[in-house]
């Protein structure tokens, strides 16, 4: 009998940029539920993504692997992908691996969204009404 | 080597939904051993990256097969022992990838490696693999092993 647990994964807009938020732990077994979930919001158009990763508290090779392949993806797609507010216990760990290499990983929301919009220090632009969590 | 009689012995069966709860274990064990919040946080790590080979390569991704997981503790370093039932894997043929090839899955024995001060695997009783992991336990005032290679 498998065990019942899934990584929360909620999602709002910020413009033309998707902010999903992701919540609990990112291993393997929740591979599959972010491809499915993420994959339907790049299904209806989202190219650019930002990953709030703060209430995420662990983090493993199965995470990142997931996040280097979306961005490869949405690149394709003319899109990109940025994490922000990685938590300090595996910020490390993307580092080490030389994740930074391939995706720009930022302190703040306010600062990914600013490269993520290309210009200058994002707006206090409001969520659009449209939200998702699973 | 450290003392087995004074260790910790749990099978799960394998299935990556159980690693959730062994990392919880964890947390418990290896901060009774001494080791900081930020070492237990690597052990975590490299135990759910060691099991999720074991699922995936050496169990083809089954989860009806068996796992089992020794935790042992000496006065300088905190050991892990992970235990299959399949085929023994040639050490020689594990392999970090590199980081230019990153994809899901590919980085567990490069992060294992990272993470703890000594990763071996030799083949077990059974005919499978043993992976042992060693987290060494430092002396007040005595720095951090530096994982970040840089």
């Amino acid at each position: 009998m498998a065990l019942q647990r899934t990584m929360r994964i909620d999602h709002s807009r910020r413009g033309d940029v998707s902010v999903v938020s992701l919540e609990g732990e990112f291993d393997f077994h929740d591979v599959t539920h972010a491809s499915d979930t993420i994959g339907k919001f790049i299904d209806a158009g989202a190219r650019r993504i930002l990953f709030d990763l703060r209430r995420l508290h662990f983090l493993s090779s199965g995470g990142i692997g997931y996040f280097v392949q979306t961005t490869k993806r949405l690149r394709a797609l003319g899109g990109d992908v940025v994490l922000a507010n990685v938590p300090e216990s595996f910020d490390w760990v993307a580092r080490t691996l030389g994740i930074d290499r391939l995706i720009r990983i930022f302190a703040s929301e306010s600062e990914a969204l600013a490269h993520l919009r290309g210009a200058g220090l994002a707006a206090d632009a409001a969520p659009d009404s449209a939200q998702a969590s699973t | 080597m450290a003392d087995r009689g004074r260790g910790i012995r749990v099978t799960i069966p394998s299935d990556v939904s159980y690693l959730e709860p062994i990392r919880t274990l964890i947390q418990e064990i290896a901060s009774l051993a001494g080791l900081p919040r930020e070492a237990v946080n690597e052990v975590e790590l490299a135990v759910t990256e060691g099991c999720a080979n074991v699922i995936r390569h050496c169990y083809c991704n089954s989860d009806r097969e068996r796992i089992d997981l020794s935790f042992a503790f000496a006065d300088d370093f905190f050991e892990v022992r992970i235990d299959d039932y399949g085929k023994f894997v040639d050490p020689s043929r594990i392999k970090s990838r590199p980081l230019d090839d990153v994809r899901p899955g590919g980085l567990g024995v490069h992060l294992m490696r990272k993470v703890m001060d000594e990763v071996t695997y030799t083949k077990n009783r059974w005919g499978g693999t043993s992976l042992t992991m060693r987290k060494r336990l430092a002396r007040p005032g005595e720095p951090r092993k530096d994982r970040s290679g840089r």
